[in-house]
């Protein structure tokens, strides 16, 4: 049962549709894991449907209802409901992007911290898999922009406290944390940034050439 | 249009009526109550250098064809007819316009949307008063509150890109969409 949700800021974007692609993979993510956000958006989603009957109606072309029935003639077959089961681990949001599981990725190594890309297509936010070994650790970091992170298997812990599978994570400028994997089990997170984080400390001489890549 | 009391049909039937028997004039009726809805909606979206009126065509297509296509997988315990249309709606505008922007990669909204599956919907007569409570309360609503949730919902920008097109900072426009919610009972106790 996931501890840590996205705000109703997020919810109600996504419901709505507007948010931005590459933010919409992770809040989906964590709904796909999270059952009370699944119920927080039906509700989200009835007030759109509010919205829509409510709209003026606007005249429609006869040809129209003509061209959808023969569109439906060339194809009556109902379409069967998602039938292909994500591989193991592999969330059915992100069962397109990883077909055959973590470790068929192409991670780029960055000392013991594993990360790969993920094309979405989104052209604001990059949206990657990050890997921690058992106790591993992200230095501390602050951010230019905005971060969302799900953690899709073990848990890591910073200043805000513990996330563990399915738990969501926000961080904007405001926020420094310096997250570290739990010494039980490896830690897998899906994350989108739409700027480049910024290191605190010793490692702050590579923030000039951090940059991100969305795709 | 004679029939102005939207609530008099029942839609969810008309689905039933087309995944199981194919029929026709359920949904004719069902095209003709909510594909001027539909049109409504696409032309409320703010795009930049689309063609709205192609693009409203396009969806009310897209979209009365995946009713028909995908009747079978509707389930009135879990979602409202028109919730279920809307959220159909909702997904084939995000592809839509990433097709017009050369997004055609092989994500679709509906990968990142997921129908609602198990879990704990409300029962049928909770969403039923929860409509009814929303549409009482969403008429009532001040002008910059029910402005903000048109322009998140209908318009399709997100809290931030409304802040920014009103000039106000994020924390009003989200505590004015929080107002808003409150007052139509939307947001579960917390």
């Amino acid at each position: 049962m996931a501890k840590h949700h996205p705000d109703y800021q997020f919810l109600t974007d996504y419901a709505a549709g507007s948010l931005s692609f590459g933010q919409s993979v992770c809040v989906g993510t964590h709904i796909e894991h999270c059952a009370e956000c699944r119920q927080q958006l039906e509700r989200l989603n009835g007030l759109g449907a509010v919205l829509m009957e409510d709209l003026e109606p606007t005249e429609v072309s006869e040809n129209l209802l003509n061209s959808v029935l023969n569109s439906i003639e060339k194809d009556l077959s109902p379409t069967p409901a998602r039938a292909s089961k994500p591989a193991a681990g592999v969330p059915f949001t992100l069962s397109k992007l990883i077909p055959d599981g973590f470790d068929s990725l192409n991670w780029r190594r960055l000392g013991k911290i594993q990360t790969t890309t993920l094309a979405v297509g989104d052209n604001d936010f990059e949206v990657s898999l990050v890997r921690l070994p058992p106790g591993e650790k992200i230095g501390e970091h602050g951010h230019r922009g905005n971060e969302l992170t799900v953690v899709l298997k073990g848990a890591f812990s910073d200043n805000h406290g513990v996330f563990r599978s399915g738990d969501f994570a926000y961080c904007n400028g405001d926020n420094q944390h310096q997250p570290t994997a739990t010494e039980d089990m490896e830690c897998i997170c899906l994350t989108a940034v739409d700027a480049p984080v910024r290191f605190t400390g010793l490692r702050s001489v590579l923030n000039p050439f951090l940059g991100i890549h969305p795709a | 249009m004679e029939a102005k009391d939207t609530s008099t049909p029942d839609w969810a039937e008309h689905l039933a009526a087309i995944a199981f028997h194919q029929d026709r004039e359920a949904f004719a009726r069902l095209f003709k109550h909510y594909a001027p809805k539909l049109k409504s909606y696409a032309l409320s979206t703010a795009t930049s250098g689309v063609s709205l009126a192609q693009f409203s065509d396009e969806l009310v297509q897209e979209v009365m064809v995946k009713v028909w296509q995908r009747a079978v997988q509707f389930d009135s315990s879990k979602a409202g007819a028109t919730t279920w249309i809307f959220t159909i709606a909702r997904n084939t505008r995000i592809d839509l316009l990433r097709r017009q922007n050369r997004h055609s990669n092989h994500m679709d909204a509906d990968d990142v949307w997921l129908e609602a599956h198990d879990g704990d919907p409300d029962t049928e007569f909770q969403q039923k008063r929860t409509h009814q409570v929303v549409r009482e309360a969403v008429s009532q609503l001040p002008v910059e509150q029910s402005q903000v949730i048109a322009k998140v919902y209908l318009e399709g920008k997100s809290h931030s890109e409304v802040a920014e097109e009103l000039g106000l900072p994020l924390g009003t426009v989200k505590s004015r969409v929080r107002l808003a919610m409150g007052k139509m009972k939307v947001l579960l106790e917390q």
